[in-house]
């Protein structure tokens, strides 16, 4: 039988995942939301995201390799985005799908030439302390509240991008209006750059951060580029909320999943979809015929 | 306010009938509670300004956009909750505004794609052989029809403007509907393109209901039956050319313009 | 160019017809694959492996299959080896038996050698899934909405085949399944002979594809490739025709499962990964995938880069990778579609245009000529 411990246990598990669930998600949905274009690669830039955490964590700091990775991944995304992608946007959408595919095959194999086939670890710098009590339970201090805590702040300064700023407004406006948004003198070709790199940002971020709790190989891009699609379907795409909402449904039901049937571990995120599918295709915060 | 044409026999029945028919866009009504009846036959032609809600209007009956109230006949059948290809199947035929052709298939093909989607709108792998023959001759008339024979094997974006254009027409006529719906077919064409397609849809008119939206005034004087025009989502005057020439409250929506 | 500058086509006489029918060179190209597949001139390997080819026609008829769905109705799937997987295990399931409990049911079977119930079963059951996934999935999503979808139910798939494993022997799979003997003799347990079985399978799958897809049913999903809301307009039931693309899409993989699983003689879920999904994607988009040949000859290519490459670096999946990137933004219409534009406008202007086009329907070698362009350079282009 579960017992209370195990449950919370597995609940702020869950917590931990949702939010870099959310992270990559929400970076994914933005540049969804305004391009209308899917970047199979960004499970790549998770990817890449903790491998650079890993090989700078010894010579800069714990805390300036999180941030450095996750700003070189950002402007990875504005390099990849300017020169591979944009080429592409005279076609119909399924081109970058399919090139995006492409590169993340290359980063996979990138990545395996540099640091190996091997998983790598990355672990917490000695003045992180390993665990906390919270009441009578102890609670593993990085990985679920540190990490948790940092995520919160990032998505509400994501928050504070889309709906203080100007380019936030644009964003916002999505796709549809891009044509307006051209009448109004704004240099689109830049502003997709930009959303791009930061929609990357996040992604590297969320590897990064995710670094000292992760296996770090080359197959995690394949696996966070299908969760980060599950929690889009689910969400709804485009959708900030979208985003917080699916991610944190998808990572609390897996890691519950794994106390009360762990060979249908990997299923959860699929069937809730499936359901999603059946019953609001748009997505829990989706907006209607967006894509038909 | 019901309002009748008057430019038909008496006892002819209607092709198409609203009753409070509108549609929103969030927050904005782009057509207004419209209720009309469009009779059998003639040239019927829709005009009113910018944004009148006449494209909408189109949409609507054609099946493009589902309504937000009202109701739609199509002779005595009720097509409010049809889809856009359950009507097209039924014989409301519509081109659009913007040439709306494909692209990378040849004059023939998209000709022949209209035609057989009359017979055929089931998915068939077995075609018995004497249909093909069929196909074939009826592609070959409506090609003939439209003056597009000799371009038959050309791809349809290759086309000039005015060409594709009346490539829209013949997949409109390919399946010989009862009722046409033409959006704007005269949209960017030369004097001369513009005097063709006119000409085009008054050769294939007999016997048929076409739905015209045009700005073309001239012409529009020249072919319709009647004319219904909107302002606002609604239906200002109907009437035959001359009766909305000399309609004092469409003088003062168009300022003159008719004259 | 207007339509009175646009030339009759000529009338093709039927030697030349034969000659240039798709199904004509993928009879030739499947005669000689086992005596040049995997060789390397330059590597002192001057004969062919028939393991290779087997390979590659295999994979012909799985990438043949997506392409029904992306080539000519435009719909683009990441998920397709679900069907391929299902039509392998099926087999091997079938083939080597199994002993299960299921809800408290009991499920058994034995050891059985009868491929062709075991190609019936393969067929049956991926198309039910097909049919099953296609009424949820194609009335509400197209696009890249839909190819996301598809990815993740693959996955679906796949982690059923890792994670049962009292049923599919999980992570491992299935080894030791016995090739049939339907001629006696053991005869298809030679690899030469095996080959050839596989060959004469394929090529008859591949001439029923090639019969739906000249039919009037192909010539809709043309139609719906090129414009959906017009084809609607028109009077189809769009959606309808999608769903039965969909399904057909699927048994072509199922058929080429169930020859994996025999030639193979075992089965992992691989088979229904997403590398597996993608590597028919590949092929196809380099093969050309508006043709019929394209996925055909793409898995050959494909196969002969991996052999060949693999044998110099264990990165050889990044150079794919590579070569997939530039066919993507430089020449989508991959080989066969450079191939028919040389033979169109000779090579001079297949170059000078750039192969970044993507123009009408292929009807591979048997196109007729489009109408002669003085200038290509004023020609208009389209831009897709």
């Amino acid at each position: 039988m579960l017992s209370a411990p195990q449950l919370i246990d597995q609940l702020v598990n869950g917590v931990t995942l949702g939010m870099l669930y959310i992270l990559v998600a929400l970076g994914l949905n933005i540049i969804l939301g305004l391009m209308g274009v899917i970047n199979f690669s960004h499970g790549a830039f998770f990817m890449l995201g903790a491998y650079l955490m890993y090989q700078l964590n010894g010579a800069i700091g714990f805390w300036p390799a999180i941030l450095v990775s996750a700003v070189i991944v950002g402007l990875l995304g504005m390099a990849f985005e300017s020169t591979l992608i944009r080429p592409l946007y005279k076609r119909i959408p399924e081109y970058t799908l399919l090139l995006t595919f492409g590169t993340a095959l290359i980063f996979a194999q990138v990545v395996r030439k540099i640091w190996g086939d091997d998983a790598v670890r990355v672990s917490t710098p000695s003045y992180i302390p390993d665990s906390m009590s919270i009441g009578s339970y102890q609670v593993p201090f990085y990985k679920d509240v540190l990490l948790v805590g940092l995520t919160i702040l990032i998505l509400a300064g994501v928050w504070l991008l889309l709906n203080k700023t100007n380019i936030g407004l644009i964003i916002r406006a999505g796709t549809r209006d891009a044509e307006m948004v051209k009448i109004l003198g704004i240099n689109m070709p830049l502003m997709f750059t930009l959303v791009f790199g930061i929609g990357s940002l996040m992604a590297g971020l969320a590897g990064a951060l995710a670094a000292p709790i992760y296996a770090i190989q080359p197959s995690l891009a394949s696996q966070w580029i299908v969760l980060t699609f599950v929690i889009v379907i689910v969400g709804g795409i485009g959708s900030f909320w979208g985003a917080i909402v699916g991610g944190l449904l998808i990572g609390i039901l897996t890691s519950l999943m794994a106390l009360l049937w762990p060979p249908a571990v990997e299923m959860t995120g699929y069937i809730i979809m499936g359901i999603i599918l059946l019953v609001r295709p748009r997505g829990l915060f989706g907006v209607e015929g967006l894509f038909e | 306010m019901a309002n009748n044409d008057n430019g038909s026999a008496p006892g002819a029945g209607y092709v198409f009938k609203t009753e409070g028919l509108t549609r929103r866009f969030s927050g904005f009504t782009a057509v207004n509670n419209v209720t009309l009846e469009i009779p059998q036959g003639g040239v019927r032609t829709i005009i009113g300004p910018n944004g009148a809600g006449k494209t909408t209007f189109f949409n609507l009956l054609s099946g493009m956009l589902p309504v937000s109230e009202g109701r739609i006949w199509f002779k005595d059948r009720e097509i409010t909750g049809l889809l856009a290809y359950q009507r097209a199947r039924m014989g409301i035929a519509r081109s659009f505004q913007i040439t709306n052709i494909f692209g990378h298939l040849t004059v023939y093909e998209n000709v022949r794609l209209a035609v057989q989607a009359v017979h055929d709108g089931k998915a068939n792998f077995f075609f018995p052989a004497r249909r093909m023959g069929d196909l074939a001759a009826k592609t070959e008339r409506v090609l003939h029809d439209v003056g597009l024979y000799d371009a038959r094997h050309a791809n349809a974006e290759n086309l000039s403007h005015g060409d594709q254009r009346r490539l829209e027409i013949g997949l409109v006529i390919a399946s010989d509907p009862p009722v046409l719906l033409l959006d704007e077919p005269l949209a960017g064409m030369s004097p001369t393109e513009t005097h063709e397609t006119v000409d085009l849809i008054q050769r294939i008119s007999p016997g048929r209901t076409i739905l015209l939206v045009e700005h073309d005034i001239d012409v529009v004087m020249a072919i319709s039956t009647t004319i219904t025009v909107f302002q606002t989502g609604s239906v200002l005057a109907v009437g035959t050319p001359q009766e909305i020439r000399a309609n004092e409250a469409v003088q003062r929506a168009y300022l003159g313009e008719l004259a | 160019m207007t339509a009175q500058e646009a030339v009759n086509a000529p009338k093709r006489n039927p030697v030349t017809a034969l000659l240039t029918h798709p199904l004509v060179w993928t009879a030739v190209l499947f005669v000689l694959l086992p005596y040049v597949a995997g060789a390397n001139p330059f590597a002192g390997k001057w004969s062919g492996f028939v393991g290779i080819a087997t390979t590659m026609v295999i994979f012909a008829l799985f990438a043949s299959g997506w392409n029904l769905l992306f080539g000519h109705v435009g719909e683009l799937s990441f998920g397709h080896a679900m069907f391929f997987t299902i039509g392998a295990y099926t087999t091997a399931l079938y083939s080597k038996g199994y002993d299960v409990q299921v809800f408290g049911l009991h499920l058994q079977h034995g050891q059985t050698d009868n491929l062709l119930v075991a190609l019936v079963l393969s067929a049956v059951i991926a198309v039910l899934w097909a049919w099953l996934l296609a009424r949820v999935i194609v009335p509400r999503s197209s696009g890249i909405y839909f190819s996301m979808i598809t990815l993740a139910f693959a996955q679906v798939i796949f982690f059923v085949t890792y994670r049962w494993s009292e049923l599919t022997g999980g992570e491992d799979g299935m080894q030791n399944i016995a090739r049939p003997n339907p001629f006696g003799h053991g005869w298809l347990q030679d690899s030469m002979n095996f080959y050839w079985f596989c060959a004469v399978a394929v090529f008859l799958a591949l001439c029923v594809l090639h019969w739906i897809l000249q039919s009037p049913f192909g010539t809709v999903l043309h139609a719906i490739r090129e414009n959906k809301q017009r084809a609607r307009f028109l009077g189809y039931d769009v959606d309808k025709y999608r769903v039965n693309a969909f399904v057909l899409s699927a048994l072509f993989p199922a058929i080429a499962g169930w020859l994996w699983t025999y030639y193979q003689q075992a089965i992992n879920p691989d088979a229904g990964s997403v590398e597996y999904s993608g590597n028919v994607v590949m092929m196809s988009m380099l093969g050309g995938v508006q043709t019929f040949l394209g996925p055909i000859l793409g898995g050959s290519v494909y196969y002969e880069i991996q052999n060949n490459v693999s044998q110099l670096t264990k990165y050889w999946e990044a150079w794919i990778g590579i070569v997939f990137v530039v066919v993507v933004l430089v020449g989508p219409r991959g080989i066969m579609g450079l191939f028919n534009d040389i033979r169109h406008y000779g090579f001079a202007t297949a170059v000078k245009r750039g192969f970044s086009r993507t123009t009408r329907v292929e009807t591979d070698m048997q196109e007729e000529l489009p109408p002669v362009i003085e200038d290509p350079a004023t020609a208009p282009e389209a831009l897709r």
